[in-house]
């Protein structure tokens, strides 16, 4: 489960008792990951919406996305194309 | 048996009436039991030695009951001797289940509070708990969660001398449906790492009894009307939580955190997450979304709680 608090976000997974929080970047991206959006469009709208570069951007959502893939938070395949 | 109630029905019908009345009438004496009601939590405890229940009364004095009351968590403390060494010693069983065994009775009595913290972790399912200090201030209540050994007690001890009223040293009791935080006034116990901190709020730990209790070492209970003159809070909204941390030396600061990083902090200093789970997520959510979270590092106690008086005042 996810609760969406001052933009930032608090995951939980039942499964393994575990608790994680996202800072309002990581949570931009996780809402992104909705099965709908690759890497790419992932790290355009990062790069629009924080006013980074391309470069940097797209190694933000990669390092963020492994991040969240280690927790089990988002995975791809059936789920955000990654 | 055969014999009696065969050959001579009057005396055997006469054993049964002296046992049936025997079992109806409460027998008190100065090993208890006695009942408390202290804030949200009702006990009933009962105390071999006679000199532990006289202490353990004299701080609860305010809460005694004359009767028992419904669903009261039960401390007993029995003489017992060891097996092999045939040593005396005493037994701390908290509803019916030995929690504690100890080879001297000058550390009854924080025993007989730690149990019936350890029954109201296990079996007090109406409330959300969190290891914090709870106070109120101005109508707001304050939690302060903290790790074992953060200072948690002494600040709220601290904060007591200057208008807030208390609610706990131990626990941030929750009500799960309204969010509001309840009372759970018990002896505030004070470590002897801060038994100066103590004479400087005007009680002297040497003038007192001290206790051993387990690996925090010595201690002496405080009752909150010692530290300061406002009435014990009825319960409030939770308005600010601020997490605490002591370092000797440190010149205290505090610093505003996320509603997030609050919720990730309160699931870890919380008895009892797993109850509730999910539900505690959503619990804790809703907590901090009506409150501010701060982070305070706590040095000398005259300038730290007067950092957290500004902070939550709006100064």
């Amino acid at each position: 489960m996810c609760r969406e608090l001052d933009g930032e976000g608090i995951f939980y997974d039942v499964a393994t008792d575990t608790t994680c929080r996202l800072n309002e970047t990581a949570m931009f991206i996780w809402t992104l990951c909705d099965g709908d959006h690759g890497v790419d469009e992932i790290s355009e709208r990062l790069a629009a919406r924080y006013d980074v570069g391309a470069e940097r951007s797209h190694r933000d959502v990669r390092d963020t996305l492994d991040h969240l893939g280690s927790l089990g938070i988002v995975s791809s395949g059936q789920g955000p194309v990654l | 048996m055969t014999t009696l109630s065969s050959g001579l029905p009057g005396v055997a019908a006469l054993l049964r009436g002296a046992c049936d009345r025997r079992e109806t009438v409460a027998v008190v004496t100065e090993e208890g039991p006695f009942h408390f009601r202290i804030g949200a939590v009702s006990v009933s405890v009962r105390c071999v030695d006679v000199e532990a229940m006289r202490e353990f009364r004299r701080l609860y004095a305010a809460y005694a009951q004359d009767e028992p009351v419904a669903g009261a968590i039960k401390v007993d403390v029995i003489r017992t001797r060891d097996g092999r060494s045939m040593r005396r010693r005493y037994e701390v069983w908290g509803d019916g289940v030995r929690r504690f065994t100890l080879w001297n009775s000058e550390s009854i009595a924080p025993h007989i509070e730690w149990a019936i913290n350890w029954q109201i972790m296990l079996f007090l399912p109406r409330f959300y708990l969190i290891h914090a200090g709870a106070i109120e201030i101005d109508g707001e209540g304050v939690i302060m969660p903290a790790a074992p050994g953060s200072g948690k007690t002494t600040l709220t001890a601290g904060l007591l001398g200057r208008g807030a009223r208390y609610l706990s040293d131990e626990f941030a009791m929750i009500d799960p449906e309204t969010l509001r935080l309840h009372p759970y006034p018990k002896a505030l116990c004070i470590k002897e790492g801060s038994f100066e901190v103590l004479g400087e709020l005007g009680v002297r730990a040497s003038e007192r009894p001290i206790f051993r209790k387990g690996k925090k070492g010595s201690v002496v209970l405080v009752r909150p009307d010692e530290l300061g003159g406002e009435p014990v809070s009825a319960g409030c909204p939770v308005r600010h939580i601020i997490f605490c941390k002591y370092a000797e030396g440190t010149t205290p600061s505090i610093a505003p955190v996320s509603r997030a990083d609050g919720v990730l902090r309160l699931v870890q200093q919380s008895f009892t997450f797993l109850k509730f789970r999910t539900l505690g997520v959503d619990l804790l959510s809703n907590l901090v979304r009506g409150a501010r979270c701060y982070e305070l590092a706590s040095g000398p106690i005259e300038e730290t709680r007067e950092l957290v008086l500004r902070t939550v005042r709006g100064g």
